[in-house]
């Protein structure tokens, strides 16, 4: 009631601002004539009456000022004071505002950079409709990483699940490659095979065309084909009438029924109904073979949907022991999927630079605190004139919000100029496609929270230095003439920033010095083959022209050969996989003379090679044989590892031992053991050896390596003319060097150490600014004394190591503080680096050994520079000034 | 400034504010008045006890119109002038019902306090 009246009052003066003032004016006005009168009715002259009147009133300044307080209006007026008072100080300072500003924005700058991506990566809305809705399901089994899923377990989950609105599937298998004629000539193309519900579920409609339709999903009636626009307007120019027309894909007719846009964020150029796995695929619980994808009814959440599909889980283990025994399932919401690896990152680098914004704000606090000195009589006297403390502190608070803002808008300025940088990085580590990730940039949403970062660092940084300073003594200081002596309470909040900072410092520098000795070990693990001098070129024969593995044999015969023959190549072999690579075949297996529990077998690696692999590549063998022109690729003799050896044959000879494999599907296989070779570290040089199984020939997709003489891309063109020459519409890509791909393989560590190099880089260099800062200050202010010392016989000596004591000390706290947190913080660290670190761990002396050091000499030189120009005071003129 | 200091001149600004609105609320009731004839009557009543600035007294009737315990409409002035009268609402009346009623005790309290203390003495 009261309020409504009141807000009523406030509401009515704003409205009537302008008569109100007129009315007060008019008000007074008539009060001062009608006191006048009565003064002249008493027997005063005009102009006695007059000041009488007036001497009697007071101020009507003050009283005018004062009413309109009560309209509510005056925090407004005294604010936009504050701040022209506020914009005139620091116009008056431009030394100094111009250091805080870049502070700041050196700090706001890397937060806004870094919050681009994550609002890119992590927070923008997916393309699809209700996003947050959508997650993955997995199934899990002992030893498997990755997504993977049966058709049939995925058919009982959609039959049974009721949290979800609907559940689809979608599958890389069979045409993750193809062969599409075109209108004018064959292409390559990436497809997918998906269930007919997976587009609606995910709320995207073609543009051209259809849907698939439920019974398409059965595998009669299912050569229909949808098209994305790109490969649409590729092959086929854009051809407004392709629905209902007829395409070839790997040599067999599909209808095309629609054609999608360009809103579907992974990299497909085409998708069939899901009824196009095999027969095994499609039938067996076995075979993983789909990748799931659900969206869940509106108010339940991803945990609830969890528990209900691990009882439906729990169910198929009943009822089918011999294939789910040991399956669970697993649920991630779709953005964290999509983010993939490059969540982790992106939340450590922010970590880091949100670090640096800390320091930032220390040191300017610290600045700000050394400013206080000089402005100590100003605060007395705008307090001796009736300002209370709490406008002192406000004024200091709006001098501080508008320092902030323009280091927020320096900062955004460089922000800006650093994203390209980091969104090219970003493109270059990442594999297939992250929605959002080309359109990193500056939005409403990045500009917001720039705003707010920059408010909230200037309420940090101010609040405390407004408190220290508006708190005087008005006495002590007007007397000492404002000098200011720094009062002992701001020297020691100073050195509490000063140890702050520090400490802070030393966090993100051990953050980034590990990473930094993960990557020198990683540079220097032995991939246990040679790198150098090895060139690399894709294979991927035609299915429809190579139906035959004598075909396909052939033809690598005869081009290893023809390039054995090119001038500067020595040898060459082929293998079905890239190293470095990820996705490789993997099987469980049973080694002779072993019984694992059903379900729980052992995993190994698998792959195809011919006989000039190991040689070529320089992988040593360690017994029995390797292959040769006579193995062929149906011969079940197998090579294996050392890994695997060592760990399945241990103290015995595996040569002529078996081992059996696709015990699954009916009758395990044997296959022979002839030969042994040495691990290489082909998963990645930071990944662990895996057992792994040779096979001899390799199929239409390989890889072909050469080894030279010569710089192997010297080769390069040679090598694919060789290979053109035998198949002229071979369809080939560019050849790279091996070391060339290795180096890929570290893009991603290289791109984080690089990105938490340069936070570790800010955070050293602004606490060192900090450090001497102080120091500096600490040294005019202690002039006095140092001179007073200095006459009274001290050595030069003594005051150096003197201010090198004080200054020192808050920098030992810190740095104690910071290696105790790096400490502390080591079990976060590792989990949030934990792929990040390599033979490292997270309490690694040598690390925190050299980061400490470095923090004390970059203190010391910080320390030094001041303390020099302190012993050279020269105590005459200090004492003849006071 | 210290702590103490701030406080006590706190206490002060808000007795004096808090007075001077009792007195102007009082001196409405017997009907509306214009800020003038506030300014004397309570000069006068009060022996010219009270010095009031005149001054003070619109910041004040400013605040007790926006508490709804005053209204003002523009009349005209004894000498035919135009003024701003100022009139007492029924929540004024109430409130100044209950500042008397607390001044009093007030008073009565301090009164007690202070009584024996000067007949020791």
């Amino acid at each position: 009631m009261r309020l409504r009246q009141e807000l009523s009052f406030i509401i009515r003066r704003l409205i009537h601002r302008r008569r109100a003032e007129r009315e007060l004016d008019e008000e007074i006005r008539a009060h001062l004539e009608m006191e006048a009168e009565q003064n002249i009715a008493d027997g005063m002259s005009t102009e006695e009456a007059r000041l009488a009147a007036r001497r009697l009133f007071g101020s009507v300044a003050i009283a005018k000022e004062d009413s309109r307080a009560m309209w509510g209006l005056a925090s407004l007026e005294i604010f936009w004071q504050d701040l022209r008072y506020g914009a005139r100080i620091l116009l008056k300072r431009k030394g100094f505002t111009a250091v805080a500003a870049l502070t700041l924005a050196l700090g706001v700058g890397a937060n806004t950079a870094v919050f681009s991506v994550i609002n890119a990566v992590l927070i923008r809305p997916l393309p699809f409709a209700d996003a947050d809705q959508l997650v993955m399901i997995w199934e899990t089994q002992p030893d498997v990483r990755g997504p993977v899923g049966s058709y049939p377990d995925f058919q009982d989950w959609r039959a049974q699940a009721q949290s979800f609105q609907g559940m689809a599937a979608f599958s890389n298998k069979r045409y993750g490659k193809a062969e599409l004629a075109g209108h004018t000539e064959t292409i390559e193309a990436q497809g997918m095979l998906v269930s007919q519900d997976l587009f609606p579920l995910l709320g995207l409609k073609p543009m051209l065309g259809r849907n698939f339709l439920p019974e398409e999903e059965q595998p009669v009636n299912n050569r229909v084909v949808i098209l994305s626009q790109s490969l649409w307007r590729r092959g086929f120019g854009g051809d407004p009438a392709i629905i209902g027309k007829s395409i070839q894909l790997n040599g067999a007719s599909f209808m095309v029924v629609g054609v999608m846009g360009e809103q579907y964020p992974l990299e497909t150029d085409f998708w069939l109904p899901l009824s196009h796995l095999s027969q095994i695929d499609l039938t067996s619980r076995r075979h993983d073979s789909v990748r799931a994808v659900g969206r869940l009814k509106p108010g339940v959440t991803i945990e609830q949907a969890r528990r209900e599909m691990e009882t439906i889980a729990e169910r198929l283990r009943q009822l089918y022991p011999a294939t789910n025994k040991n399956t669970g399932v697993e649920l991630t919401p779709m953005r964290h999927h999509l983010a993939g690896d490059l969540r982790p990152i992106v939340l450590l680098v922010f970590a880091a630079v949100a670090l640096v914004l800390l320091i930032a704000c220390a040191n300017v606090s610290n600045l700000l605190l050394a400013q206080s000195a000089g402005r100590q009589r100003e605060m007395a006297i705008r307090a001796a004139i009736g300002a209370g403390r709490g406008r002192l502190v406000r004024q200091l608070l709006v001098e501080s919000l508008l320092l902030a803002l323009l280091g927020g808008v320096a900062g955004l300025a460089l922000a800006s100029c650093s994203i390209p940088v980091l969104r090219s990085g970003l493109l270059g580590i990442v594999t297939g496609k992250i929605p959002g990730l080309e359109t990193i940039g500056v939005d409403w949403r990045t500009l917001g929270f720039t705003f707010g970062v920059s408010l909230l660092t200037g309420v940090l940084f101010g609040a405390l230095p407004a408190l220290q300073i508006s708190r005087i003594d008005l006495n002590q200081t007007l007397k000492e003439g404002g000098k200011g002596s720094a009062g002992d309470g701001r020297r020691g909040l100073s050195r509490t920033l000063v140890m702050t900072e520090v400490a802070l410092a030393v966090i993100v520098l051990v953050g980034a010095g590990l990473l930094v000795r993960s990557f020198q070990k990683l540079l220097q693990v032995d991939p246990g083959f040679r790198a150098d001098h090895l060139l690399s070129l894709k294979i991927e024969l035609s299915q429809s022209r190579y139906r035959e593995d004598e075909q396909v044999g052939n033809f690598y015969q005869q081009l290893t050969s023809r390039i054995q023959e090119l001038p500067g190549a020595q040898q060459a072999g082929v293998i079905d996989r890239l190293p470095f690579a990820p996705s490789f075949r993997i099987s469980r297996f049973i080694a002779e003379g072993q019984q694992p529990e059903p379900g729980k077998e052992p995993i190994t690696q698998m792959r195809r090679v011919d006989h000039r692999f190991f040689e070529m590549m320089g992988i040593p063998r360690r017994g029995g044989r390797l292959f040769d022109e006579k193995d062929v690729i149906d011969d079940n003799k197998v090579i294996i590892n050392e890994t695997m050896a060592g760990g399945f044959f241990p103290n015995q000879d595996p040569v002529g031992k078996r081992i059996f494999m696709h015990f699954g599907s009916g009758k395990p296989t044997p296959v022979l053991i002839v030969g042994v070779v040495a691990d290489i570290k082909d998963l990645g040089l930071d990944a662990a050896v895996e057992p792994t199984i040779y096979w001899p020939g390799v199929g239409g997709e390989a890889v072909l390596l050469a080894r030279t003489n010569v710089d192997p891309l010297n080769l390069a063109s040679a090598v694919r003319q060789a290979a053109l020459s035998i198949d002229p519409a071979l369809p080939l890509q560019q050849a790279r060097s091996v070391e060339e791909i290795l180096d890929d393989s570290l893009a991603r560590r290289r791109f984080t150490l690089n990105l938490l190099g340069v936070s570790a880089l800010l955070a050293l260099l602004l606490a060192a600014i900090g450090i001497y800062g102080v120091v500096a200050y600490s040294v005019t202010q202690r002039a006095q004394e140092i001179g007073i010392r200095l006459a009274l016989g001290a050595q030069a000596s003594d005051v150096f190591k003197l201010i090198i004591g004080r200054g020192m000390a808050p920098v030992l706290l810190g740095l104690a503080l910071g290696l105790g947190g790096a400490f502390a913080l080591s079990r976060l660290m590792t989990r949030m680096t934990a792929y990040l670190l390599f033979e490292v761990r997270a309490t690694d002396p040598a690390t925190f050994t050299a980061i400490a050091l470095l923090l004390l000499v970059v203190a010391l030189l910080a320390c030094y520079l001041p303390a020099r120009r302190g012993t050279k005071v020269d105590p005459l003129t200090v004492l003849k000034h006071e | 400034m210290s702590k103490e200091n701030k406080a006590e001149k706190q206490t002060r600004v808000d007795l004096l504010q808090g007075t001077l609105d009792m007195l102007i609320l009082r001196t409405l009731l017997f009907g509306p008045l214009h800020g003038h004839n506030i300014a004397h009557y309570i000069q006068q009543t009060s022996e010219d006890a009270l010095k009031v600035d005149h001054g003070s007294l619109y910041p004040a009737l400013q605040r007790l119109e926006r508490r709804g315990w005053v209204t003002a409409e523009w009349g005209t002035s004894e000498n035919n002038r135009r003024a701003r009268y100022y009139r007492l609402t029924k929540a004024g009346k109430k409130q100044l019902l209950e500042e008397t009623s607390k001044w009093e005790r007030l008073n009565a309290a301090i009164a007690r306090i202070m009584k024996p203390a000067g007949e020791e003495g």
